[in-house]
């Protein structure tokens, strides 16, 4: 296969990867397994992941020499790789933030099982 | 689209609604640091409304909220941190859920809602002509309307929500609304998180329940500072459009059932 048939190929097998998994994301909404805050989320990665593959191949080119990369599937790496660790910190902090309450609810319980009413209506602070 | 119109009926029979063992109407008074608006409002309810039952949802306020609603003598839920608007007065829907109240109505602690206005929006519910009354600043002249931009913002999402709901709605984004048992079952299930009132007013058209509007006045809050402006009303909007859109996809068959059942959820 000459170059350019290896780049079609990848890039259809890319596409049609991101469009199995966007609907994938759409029937995890409809099915309401992810909540809310996060359905937006999952669903902009998806349609971007979806435009990537389809549109994204020749910015991808220009985009490699600019960073100082030679080969355009690194740059490709390097921007997942990126956007996969900033999601982490994203969740990293929500779940900081979930323990945190987590705690708060936790003392509740044991603090209102012992019937004491008055002494726990105080606010949390940064909770 | 035909519109619903307003249901100026003859105003509810006090007796009726007070005396009467089978008609119980809660109060729900979200408040999230309204020490100073609190007082105010809840003078004006033992004023105005004498006849409800009232319970204070505290938010996790870090002021004064929490004694001035112990000190009022009504029923107060206090919630352990803050969850926003929605957790808050879903916290007190529960709580009319649980109690079995015949209608539950929205008052904001911060002073928009008027307790006065309170008699007029639970007639339709307590006549059992609708399920859900929504007290609308658009349906009457000179009644207080929100800044320019404000205004704009919601009369264009009404117009979308009118057509997502095939009803004329002129004030979606309205609190001020007057639950009746099947909507109670409703909202105390399923209630959103951020910008709750257009959402929740999608969820309850298609759970087939009846909605109307009923003119209400309204006035700016008490105390703070209304800095709505442009910026600020777009993002609003994208958010509700959006998060309408969500709560389109996602899937309803059970909620649906339920109130088709009639029965009751907790």
């Amino acid at each position: 296969m000459n170059p350019g048939n290896e780049i079609l190929h990848g890039q259809g097998f890319v596409l049609i990867a991101s469009l199995f998994f966007l609907a994938f994301i759409l029937e995890l909404v409809r099915r309401r397994k992810i909540g809310e805050r996060f359905s937006l989320l999952w669903i902009v990665i998806a349609v971007g992941m979806c435009l990537a593959a389809s549109v994204g191949f020749p910015i991808l080119f220009r985009i490699a020499p600019l960073i100082g990369v030679v080969y355009p599937a690194t740059a490709l790496f390097l921007l997942a790789f990126l956007g996969l660790t900033c999601l982490s910190i994203y969740f990293t902090v929500i779940l900081s933030q979930l323990h945190r309450q987590n705690r708060v609810l936790a003392q509740r319980i044991a603090l209102l099982e012992a019937g004491g009413k008055h002494a726990i209506a105080l606010p949390e602070a940064d909770v | 689209m035909s519109k619903i119109g307003d249901l100026t009926s003859a105003p509810a029979n006090l007796e009726r609604i007070g005396h009467s063992a089978r008609r119980r109407v809660l109060l729900v008074l979200p408040a999230y640091n309204e020490e100073r608006s609190l007082p105010v409002i809840l003078a004006e309810v033992r004023r105005e409304c004498p006849w409800a039952d009232v319970v204070i949802v505290n938010d996790g306020s870090r002021d004064d909220t929490e004694l001035v609603a112990q000190a009022s003598g009504y029923q107060v839920l206090s919630l352990p941190f803050n969850l926003g608007i929605g957790g808050a007065v879903q916290t007190g829907f529960k709580y009319a859920a649980a109690k079995d109240y015949d209608v539950v109505v929205q008052v904001d602690a911060d002073g928009q809602h008027l307790p006065g206005e309170v008699e007029k929006l639970i007639a339709p519910v307590l006549d059992g002509r609708c399920d859900v009354a929504i007290g609308s600043r658009f349906l009457e002249d000179g009644a207080y309307r929100a800044g320019f931009f404000r205004t704009l913002g919601i009369r264009l999402l009404a117009r979308i929500i009118s057509m997502i709901v095939r009803k004329r709605i002129t004030d979606p984004t309205s609190g001020f609304r007057a639950y009746g048992p099947a909507a109670l079952a409703s909202v105390a299930h399923d209630y959103p998180y951020d910008y709750p009132e257009p959402e929740a007013l999608v969820t309850l058209s298609r759970r087939g329940l009846h909605i109307v509007e009923v003119p209400a006045r309204m006035r700016a809050r008490l105390d703070g500072i209304s800095s709505i402006g442009l910026t600020v009303s777009i993002k609003y909007m994208f958010k509700v459009l959006l998060a309408i859109g969500l709560s389109l996809l996602r899937s309803d068959r059970a909620a649906r059932e339920r109130v088709r059942e009639g029965g009751v959820v907790r």
